[in-house]
């Protein structure tokens, strides 16, 4: 996690970034089934990534990777975060956006951050995602 | 309770290090834990204890070490 903090500091980003094997994830899935995906994913989170008859395990993989770069950004040491917390949307346009909830979206309060932008990518053996959150201050 | 700890971190932790070289306290970060590899571990302790951790349980300090776990397991089995 790297914090920029422009001159003049009316901005401060915090970027958190993380990459996975999908292989992870497919072992996960075979080991545990549903009971990982509930753990980990909200049921649009799986209703979406479950259309994809052949890449499902690679968009599950990016969604991990997005809650663990907010999660790099949150650092909640101590404070308990379930990963169901953080929720990665997809728009129409294809874009994405962080739907933040619980426990997830007090901490982000506490640390003054007003917004996220996010951005995954996947392909057959790797997921990866950048997350750029904006404070306006320096807590 | 240890023992099946780690087992279970044998097998699903990932760990840079021999389980059996670890102590209860130590570091499990420290011996390579992985984020994604501890939700592996608490599925797996779950399934094992018979139990479902809450919420309010999860931290990244639960996994953080052997004894960690074990204590966490007791609370939820009230032991």
């Amino acid at each position: 996690m790297r914090k920029i903090i422009f001159e003049g500091g009316f901005h401060i980003f915090l970027i958190g970034n993380d990459i996975i094997e999908v292989k992870r994830i497919e072992e996960s899935i075979g080991n545990f089934g549903e009971k990982y995906l509930l753990k980990l994913f909200t049921d649009k989170e799986i209703d979406y990534c479950l259309r994809f008859n052949s890449t499902f395990s690679q968009n599950f993989a990016a969604r991990f990777a997005a809650k663990e770069a907010v999660i790099k950004i949150l650092n909640p040491h101590n404070f308990p975060i379930s990963f169901k917390d953080i929720e990665l949307v997809k728009k129409a346009d294809g874009s994405c956006f962080l739907k933040l909830h619980n426990m997830a979206k007090v901490l982000a309060g506490k640390k003054n951050i007003r917004n996220f932008s996010v951005s995954i990518s996947h392909e057959e053996k790797y997921a990866v995602a950048t997350v750029i959150a904006y404070k306006d201050k320096e807590c | 309770m240890e023992q099946k700890i780690r087992e279970i971190l044998k097998k699903h932790g990932n760990l840079t290090e021999d389980v059996e070289n670890l102590k209860d306290d130590n570091n499990l970060y420290e011996a390579g834990l992985a984020s994604h590899s501890s939700v592996n571990v608490m599925l797996a302790l779950e399934t094992e204890f018979n139990i479902e951790f809450p919420d309010e349980v999860l931290s990244k300090q639960m996994f953080a070490s052997i004894a960690n776990m074990k204590s966490v397991i007791e609370k939820v089995l009230n032991v």
